[in-house]
């Protein structure tokens, strides 16, 4: 019994170990930041009676870190008011855990940023601030149409896009030459390109086939360039014929023989791709200056053999602010974000698009502000001027919604057929609407 | 001395699960209020389609996996045990050992690698012998058994370690007496070694059991719990309750029962040796 006590006792030591490490981690993360702040920002007497306000976001790459330091430091040092400081916490950890702890918790930042996958359950729990007034009219005319449609709830705007990422397919130009393959554009020359451009050394085509938000973002615009949709202002369409066909050529695609059925990381990774492990990957727009555009090329998504509307789905990221903060620290918020990213001319925004990462905006001024960079090799234009225009926003919807159609993809791939897996989805879906209140879902 | 125990016993063990078995009565997002459903979570899991899968797969990986590691960490502390030359044993224990300093995370990257349907060294080992590439996975029939070898292949040498132990407690003289008496090394094994060193058999059966249940970091990595849902384990099934569809109360609700399934399984071990303590 003693030693069943010792070996309880060493195990919730290791897991305090680990919580603290985890905590050290986030603290010296955090204190760059905010030393960085004030050793830079006005640092004088007053500093203490600052305002403090917290950012937090995914933003931990090199690029996305220095822009982050060099524009919070530079808000902090151009007003008396305020004193920023953030947090970039890794992609995974942020979504999952450390945001909805924080607001559970009652830590909440004062701003934060949401993606269309997460928004919805937080502007349905309230923990969001209306953000209409800082967006004037001239304000909401630098974006454009249908821009706040992801984060806004019965008229209310809660998040400012910040960026716009959008997908299509990217190719191995020396393999599609080798195999005498053309760039796919009907869904069954894509088959076909997986199966001839498939080898032991490397697949065909690789898309996500494990669950999750990435899998269901790049699924969407399979169903609509059918010009169908999986919801309607009816509720759930999600075993409508356009769905069920999207489903079956996800299956044929996995089934074909030509694709990577068990991608060693994120397929929104493009060195899938750059490490000669596939031919032909979907992929977004982020990948653009990572991808030779000597050696790969980019394509808009296959469309069915009867033809379609050209379309790709368009998802990025919101800034928003906390409605747990105090009024002061509200104030602070919503001056720091009207500063960073409604500025005008886009100077913040361009260099954050561009510069800290490369992702398209749903700013038109934006993209004319840095043409140079959206038309800078092949690929980017084929992004800008083919696929851009096709673009339409992901659908937002709350987390349970967002399983059960992960579910259906995951259905219909191993488990059952397309059909069956999509009557088992609309069921479900059905029966989560009876008690759901909250927004309703588009697209 | 007893105190720090008890503080951190209490502290990170007992509120926590007292803390779970209160929320697994409320409805919570995390995000919102909570809202007290009394048993409604409870009678919603009875009718959760995923959690039985969940529990099944668990079964599935809780057998092979004790099975093997079972077997295979006793088989290995014989083998070492019976090393007359005592830098072969040494040496013999370290390389078995090995594998359990490595941390599950890294341990089941490298396990991708070797998996790997195209450029994996076990396919290539597979095609070269002509048995052909497997999906490994890539396939719903054979990813659990992936995650299963990981476990293994982690675990073992630490369990060997107990057995040598025990198996060093033995008096060599009862082994001298049956060899005297023509026993053979089966014999030998199983009318002398194996009886005592039941408590230890216990013991590892028990926390391979236990650890079993709780089977989770490897199949994150691996295969995130798919492919269709083919790895989803009890576990990870909370996990994606609670982290992924923000269903605190309900995950909560989970977590009790999987506890005290764990309890009942563990407690029938017990009376099975026949051990009271």
């Amino acid at each position: 019994m003693k030693k069943f006590l010792c070996l309880l006792l060493a195990l919730s030591m290791m897991v305090s170990f680990v919580g603290c490490q985890n905590q050290e981690s986030s603290s010296n993360q955090s204190q760059n930041g905010s030393s960085e702040n004030s050793s830079t920002g006005s640092g004088e007497s007053e500093s203490g009676e600052k305002i403090q306000i917290t950012y937090w976001n995914q933003w931990t790459q090199e690029a996305e870190i220095a822009f982050l330091e060099k524009y919070i430091t530079e808000y902090n040092q151009s007003q008396d008011q305020y004193e920023v400081s953030y947090l970039a916490i890794p992609f995974d950890e942020y979504v999952s855990t450390k945001l909805a702890t924080a607001f559970a918790t009652g830590e909440a930042p004062d701003v934060f940023d949401c993606s269309p996958a997460i928004i919805n359950q937080y502007m349905d729990a309230g923990v969001c601030e209306p953000l209409n007034d800082i967006l004037t009219e001239e304000k909401m005319a630098l974006f454009q149409e249908g821009a706040f449609d992801v984060c806004s709830k019965d008229g209310v705007i809660y998040g400012i896009p910040l960026d716009a990422d959008i997908v299509g397919i990217y190719y191995n130009k020396a393999m599609l030459e080798e195999a005498g393959v053309e760039v796919p554009k009907t869904w069954s020359e894509l088959l076909d390109a997986a199966v001839k451009l498939n080898s032991q050394d490397h697949a065909g085509y690789t898309f996500e086939v494990d669950k999750g938000d990435w899998q269901c973002f790049t699924f969407y615009p399979f169903v609509w360039m059918q010009g169908g949709s999986l919801f309607t202002q009816d509720g759930a369409n999600l075993n409508s014929p356009e769905v069920v066909n999207a489903l079956q050529f996800w299956k044929d695609l996995l089934n074909c023989g030509g694709c990577n059925e068990a991608p060693g990381r994120s397929v929104s990774d493009i060195s899938i791709l750059t490490d000669g492990e596939t031919a032909i990957q979907i992929n977004g727009s982020w990948s653009v200056l990572r991808a030779d555009s000597e050696q790969y090329g980019v394509a808009p998504l296959p469309l069915p053999d009867d033809g379609g509307e050209p379309v790709t789905v368009m998802g990025g990221w919101k800034i928003m602010a906390s409605s747990q903060s105090s009024d002061e620290e509200k104030a602070g918020a919503k001056d720091f974000i009207t500063w960073l990213f409604l500025d005008d001319p886009p100077v913040h925004t361009v260099e954050f698009d561009t510069v800290a990462k490369f992702t398209f905006s749903t700013r038109p001024d934006v993209i004319e502000s840095a043409s140079d960079i959206y038309l800078s090799n092949d690929n980017a234009v084929c992004f800008s001027k083919e696929i851009l225009p096709t673009a339409k926003s992901e659908i937002a919807m709350t987390a349970e919604a967002k399983d059960i159609v992960a579910t259906m993809i995951q259905d219909a791939l191993y488990n059952m057929s397309a059909q069956e897996a999509a009557d088992k989805a609309q069921a479900a879906m059905e029966s989560y609407f009876s008690t759901y209140e909250g927004a309703v879902f588009v697209g | 001395m007893v105190l720090p125990e008890i503080i951190g016993l209490l502290v990170f063990l007992f509120i926590p699960i007292l803390y779970a078995v209160y929320i697994s009565a409320f409805d919570w997002d995390v995000l919102s209020e909570k809202t007290f459903v009394g048993f409604q979570n409870y009678q919603n899991m009875l009718k959760d389609e995923m959690f039985f899968r969940s529990i099944w797969i668990t079964l599935r990986y809780s057998i092979i996996y004790v099975v093997l590691v079972f077997v295979l960490s006793l088989i290995m502390a014989v083998f070492v045990q019976s090393l007359r030359n005592k830098y072969l044993q040494q040496t013999a224990r370290i390389a078995i050992y090995l594998p359990n300093t490595i941390s599950t995370i890294v341990a089941a990257t490298v396990w991708i690698f070797l998996f790997e349907a195209r450029n994996g060294y076990l396919n290539r080992w597979l095609t070269a012998v002509g048995i052909g590439r497997q999906d490994f996975l890539g396939s719903t029939s054979q990813a659990l058994i992936c995650v299963v070898v990981v476990g293994v292949w982690l675990v073992v040498g630490y369990d060997m370690i107990i057995f040598l132990s025990a198996l060093k407690d033995v008096p060599e003289s009862y082994y001298e007496a049956a060899r005297l008496d023509g026993a053979n090394c089966i014999q030998q094994f199983f009318k002398i070694t194996f009886p005592l060193i039941k408590d230890t058999s216990v013991f590892i059966a028990i926390t391979t059991i236990i650890g079993s249940f709780q089977v989770f970091d490897q199949i994150r990595v691996m295969t995130n719990g798919g492919p269709g849902g083919s790895t989803t384990v009890t576990v990870f099934y909370i996990y994606q309750l609670a982290f992924e569809k923000y269903q605190f109360g309900y995950a909560s609700t989970i977590a009790v029962t999987l506890s005290i399934l764990i309890m009942f399984v563990t407690l029938f071990q017990l009376k099975l040796y026949k051990i009271d303590d």
